[in-house]
């Protein structure tokens, strides 16, 4: 591997960086290859010193903020298969909430407002939920029923019933993917808040 | 809140000190760091960055031999934390001398 081969690799595993993230690093690695030559070394020994791509890289992006974080994330979600990593949003929103409020008193505002945000979207989509499935299940039921003992009011009332049904379905899986994104969406925002929390501490400190 | 417990990485501090020193650049700071910390399993870059959203170091790009050089110096906000740092520094190694101490005079009893 050569230099060359180097930051086209390192370019490669920084793609999910904001475009100017990106160029600054690539320009830092850049500036080291030619300060080495010019101090002597050869590709190989940089390479050596500073290990590779795939590793920079990803000590690089654990340091950026939100985005690649949440872009990570993203393509942790499509790769584990979504049951898993809801389970694992959820997990990580609720860590990070912890973290947050440990994190700070002051903190407890931003806090606040992302568990109840939270609270509030999931007794909304339980709530969606229960009517969308309970209503028509119950629909088709009385429908099966009226059947049994008024044959030619039942097969009307059986055919709403399970249309009904099958568009709580599929509202069902819309609603899935929707908690799914809140989820998601909730933790990064978390996430993010934690990443700015210590950010700002230690500007305060650089400020005061 | 001055605190005498060294609440700063080892990396973050090792960085401060060396522009503590003056201006200086990426390869020239690894150079330094490598003397006496193993990079292997950090690297520079994400330190700096970190650093500079943390308003400790501020960098800016400068012509050297005909090309742009990005060089990094300490704030003058930096430059304090650079104080405290060094203040708790100063009690760590105090405490570890002391301790080292201690560990030696006790094989000698």
């Amino acid at each position: 591997m050569n230099r060359i081969d180097y930051m086209a690799a390192l370019d490669r595993n920084l793609m999910s960086l904001p475009e100017q993230e990106r160029r600054d690093a690539l320009e830092f690695y850049l500036n080291y290859f030619e300060d080495a030559a010019e101090s002597g070394k050869t590709e190989e020994q940089v390479i050596e010193e500073l290990g590779s791509p795939a590793h920079v890289a990803a000590k690089i992006m654990s340091e950026s903020s939100f985005r690649a974080k949440s872009a990570a994330s993203q393509q942790a979600f499509k790769q584990a298969g979504e049951k898993k990593s809801v389970f694992k949003g959820v997990q990580g929103t609720f860590l990070a909430i912890g973290a947050v409020i440990i994190a700070l008193p002051g903190a407890f505002i931003a806090g606040a407002v992302v568990i109840s945000l939270l609270i509030a979207a999931v007794s909304v989509l339980i709530a969606v939920g229960i009517i969308a499935v309970v209503v028509p299940l119950a629909l088709v039921v009385s429908a099966v029923l009226v059947f049994a003992t008024v044959p030619s009011f039942g097969p009307g009332a059986l055919g709403a019933g399970l249309m009904l049904l099958g568009g709580a379905l599929m509202s069902g899986t819309l609603l899935y993917l929707l908690a799914a994104l809140l989820v998601r969406g909730i933790s990064a925002l978390s996430t993010w808040i934690l990443k700015k929390i210590e950010d700002s501490r230690a500007k305060r400190r650089a400020a005061k | 809140m001055a605190s005498d417990k060294f609440t700063y990485e080892l990396n973050d501090f090792c960085v401060m000190a060396i522009l503590s020193k003056g201006e200086s650049y990426g390869y020239q700071i690894n150079q330094e760091l490598l003397e006496v910390l193993d990079m292997s399993e950090s690297t520079l870059y994400p330190v700096l960055r970190k650093l500079e959203r943390q308003g400790i170091v501020q960098s800016y790009s400068a012509e050297h031999g005909g090309r742009l050089r990005r060089y990094c110096r300490l704030t003058p906000g930096g430059l304090r934390v650079f104080e405290e740092a060094k203040r708790q520094w100063r009690a760590l190694k105090e405490w570890v001398d002391n301790k080292l101490g201690e560990g030696s005079g006790n094989e000698q009893n």
